[in-house]
């Protein structure tokens, strides 16, 4: 049985259920409540860049447009029996979304492209409370299972992958977001305020990726001659799908998290090279493949003398992949192939996370929140010969591990209507600085209509930090979203 | 003469020795008084007195200095915790931007708000609770704990037939947004009327008032009231609905339940 029939089981039942319980308006139990939102993001590119890697453009042309709607049913058929449906749909005029090296490629995660109109079930989920047992809940469907205590930058939030289609649309809203994914969820309370949770995966979970994936691995790739990609899967098997445990408690008014994830990295990672004889010139191929982990991890948070703070530590265990490097050695007037075998990534490593943050007394408040990562959702602690050969270091997207210093101030004004805030990252280890700045002002116009605008403006070298290759791609957005 | 004056200096002593003991006497007394007083309003809102729980509706009107109104509707929970903080969860059903989320009290320093955009519970440290509690003149401090004793140092400040005013001074260390609170405590109920809330300079910062009601065989506040003198605006909140001595099992206050979508 694969993973996606198994999703199908799943998701079916429950949407009928759902659906069902709409066609009985006089099941007098069942209680109702449609909510929804609709929104226009629109995004200009303020710089000119024609070379490169990811985007190519002029100053003042469109990086993105789409009205994006939402809407969600959740529905109460008991006490304890409740159902959520969200339904998302996208319009993406003139969008040119196309990407056949990923199966998973697209803004939504359709398998091959992502077209200008896609619909997009978010969320499909029936939750029991009080299953079997008082102290138990079930929930099964499609959903988002949130893990640790940080701010986004989260190395303990496994369950779901984070979407990177969104990522390079640069919609503040999708900032480091992870999507929904079907699950069993059990969770069971032994005391008021403990936890424990069991999560099982029915499928394995993947990151959406973004239109021009390929081509952004093929920058990463720019020492081969036409590099090309091939992505191993594997089909999920019901022996092969992944789950998660989690014990939560509060512990001298510290709340803490104790966490184990066996599955799959939803990003991934370069397995082998091949390339081809000097004398044929060819193709060289590129093979990626998403290992599998274990992972280790604690989160906490409390407070000290008013400032509430937060930290998480992971320890990750990569399955041991095999990697490859085949080429050709001239030697002697002769060409000797070459095949080397070892290791892609460390045996362990570990990630964490620390942070902080404090609301001054200026106007309505001016909010400060900083952190401090080791190990980006992209990177990952490589074996020195993959570092070597397949060029893989610090300052680049799905390479190793490094640190950054993540912030944010915002100041409030009109009781929280105004708000003005600049979000920042800085790369710290890459032997060169980078950063990238997020400036936003939001306006609540009304209760439930919001305006807001912003630009996304990187700093630092191109070629060898990460948020530098993005320094010719300034943006700037203007968004308005209307709640119902 | 020379005895004169001394004489006259050992009276000028003792009337300011026996001045300073009658003064002192008087603000101890007046102190004394302050904690009876305060004692009987925490006997009616967190103590003995008070429901063992209360679950209500309630309608909150946001009024800007222009007269706009914005209205929020949610649904609150409230139970007396005899061996600390009482607890209390709040739950919005409208308007449709903030609808679900929730607000979770379980102590001065464990507060938890659940984004429902983010499906996200996160805790709220002590340095918001001055912040304004989704645009309301009400502060996340405002709508914590019921208790005054362990945070102000209360003394009468004068009475008449119908009231008590307490004047409640900020104990150093303590974790409050009010410098000071001037309370008129209705005698008839045992509950205050009437707060006068100042700020860290000492100014006048907002007034409360609020109106008691008989709900079985309590007095419980019914309708809120906050203005913000400086900015010239008001929030109130009325209570509907309301239901004491449910027997609301401790599961409801929280993070489990904090999650739960409320459909009215």
């Amino acid at each position: 049985m694969n993973g996606k029939k198994i999703k199908k089981i799943f998701l079916i039942p429950i949407i009928l259920v759902v659906f069902n319980l709409l066609a009985l308006p006089g099941y007098t139990q069942t209680r109702f409540d449609f909510s929804g939102m609709i929104k226009l993001f629109l995004s200009f590119y303020a710089s000119r860049n024609q070379e490169g890697p990811y985007f190519y453009h002029h100053s003042g042309d469109f990086a993105f447009k789409r009205i994006e709607s939402r809407l969600a049913l959740n529905a109460m058929v008991s006490d304890n029996v409740s159902a959520r449906v969200r339904l998302d749909a996208f319009a993406s005029p003139e969008a040119l979304f196309s990407n056949k090296d990923f199966p998973e490629a697209g803004i939504l995660a359709s398998p091959g492209q992502t077209e200008p109109f896609e619909l997009s079930l978010y969320e499909a989920y029936v939750k029991i409370n009080h299953f079997l047992l008082k102290n138990l809940d079930l929930t099964v469907g499609k959903q988002r299972i949130q893990w640790g205590t940080a701010d986004k930058l989260n190395v303990v939030d496994n369950l779901n992958p984070l979407d990177l289609a969104n990522f390079l649309t640069f919609d503040p809203d999708y900032y480091l977001e992870r999507r929904p994914q079907t699950a069993v969820n059990l969770e069971f309370y032994p005391f008021k305020d403990s936890k424990l949770q069991l999560v099982w995966l029915p499928s394995r979970q993947y990151s959406p990726l973004p239109s021009g994936f390929s081509e952004m691995l093929k920058a990463n790739l720019s020492a081969l001659p036409e590099p090309e990609i091939n992505l191993t899967t594997e089909t999920s098997a019901l022996k092969n799908t992944n789950f998660g445990l989690r014990f939560s408690t509060v512990l001298a008014k510290v709340d803490m998290g104790l966490s184990y994830y066996r599955g799959n990295y939803s990003l991934p990672y370069i397995q082998g090279v091949e390339l081809s004889s000097p004398i044929e010139p060819s193709l060289s191929q590129v093979y990626f493949k998403y290992p599998k982990k274990q992972v280790l991890g604690i989160d906490l948070s409390g407070e000290l003398k008013s400032i509430g703070w937060w930290a998480e530590l992971a320890r990750i265990q990569p399955e041991s992949v095999s990697a490859w490097f085949d080429s050709y050695l001239f030697m002697g007037g002769q060409l000797i192939p070459v095949a080397l075998r070892f290791d892609l990534m460390e045996k362990f490593y570990w990630q964490w996370v620390i942070g902080a943050d404090y609301t001054f007394s200026v106007a309505d408040g001016l909010y400060l929140n900083l952190q401090y990562l080791h190990g980006l959702f992209d990177e990952a602690a490589f074996s020195s010969q993959a570092k070597t050969y397949f060029g893989l270091r610090k300052g680049m997207w799905f390479g190793e591990l490094q640190d950054y210093l993540a912030g944010k101030a915002e100041l409030r004004l009109l009781k929280g209507d105004l708000k003005a805030a600049v979000n920042s990252m800085v790369e710290l280890s890459s032997g060169k600085s980078s950063a990238i700045f997020y400036p936003s002002v939001e306006y609540k116009i009304h209760d439930a209509v919001f305006l807001s605008a912003g630009a996304i403006l990187a700093t630092g070298d191109r070629t060898q930090t990460k948020f530098g290759s993005f320094s010719r791609d300034r943006i700037v957005y203007l968004m308005t979203k209307v709640s119902f | 003469m020379r005895k004169r004056v001394k004489d006259f200096s050992r009276f000028v002593i003792l009337a300011v020795i026996l001045s300073l003991i009658f003064i002192l006497s008087a603000v101890a007394k007046a102190q004394d008084r302050g904690e009876e007083i305060l004692k009987k309003v925490e006997d009616q809102t967190i103590g003995s007195l008070a429901p063992a729980d209360i679950q209500a509706e309630m309608a909150m009107v946001i009024r800007n200095a222009k007269g706009d109104e914005k209205k929020r509707e949610l649904m609150v929970w409230t139970k007396n915790n005899p061996v600390g903080d009482d607890w209390r969860l709040m739950k919005f059903l409208s308007p449709a931007d903030i609808k679900d989320l929730g607000l979770l009290v379980l102590g001065e320093d464990q507060i938890y708000l659940y984004l429902p955009e983010f499906q996200r519970v996160r805790r709220i440290a002590s340095h918001n609770k001055k912040e304004s509690f989704v645009g309301s003149d009400f502060s996340y401090d405002d709508l914590g704990t019921s208790g005054f004793s362990a945070f102000f140092s209360p003394k009468l400040k004068s009475e008449d037939e119908k009231v008590w005013v307490l004047e409640l001074l900020r104990k150093p260390g303590a974790k409050k947004q009010y410098s000071k609170i001037i309370m008129t405590v209705d005698k008839a109920t045992g509950l205050p009327v009437r707060l006068e809330l100042y700020d860290d300079s000492g100014e006048l910062f907002k007034v409360e008032t609020q109106e008691n009601s008989r709900v079985g065989k309590y007095w419980i506040p019914i309708k809120f009231a906050m203005e913000n003198v400086k900015a010239k605006t008001i929030t109130t909140m009325e209570l509907k609905n309301v239901k004491v001595d449910q027997k609301l099992s401790d599961e409801i206050f929280a993070e489990r339940n904090l999650k739960r979508t409320v459909i009215k």
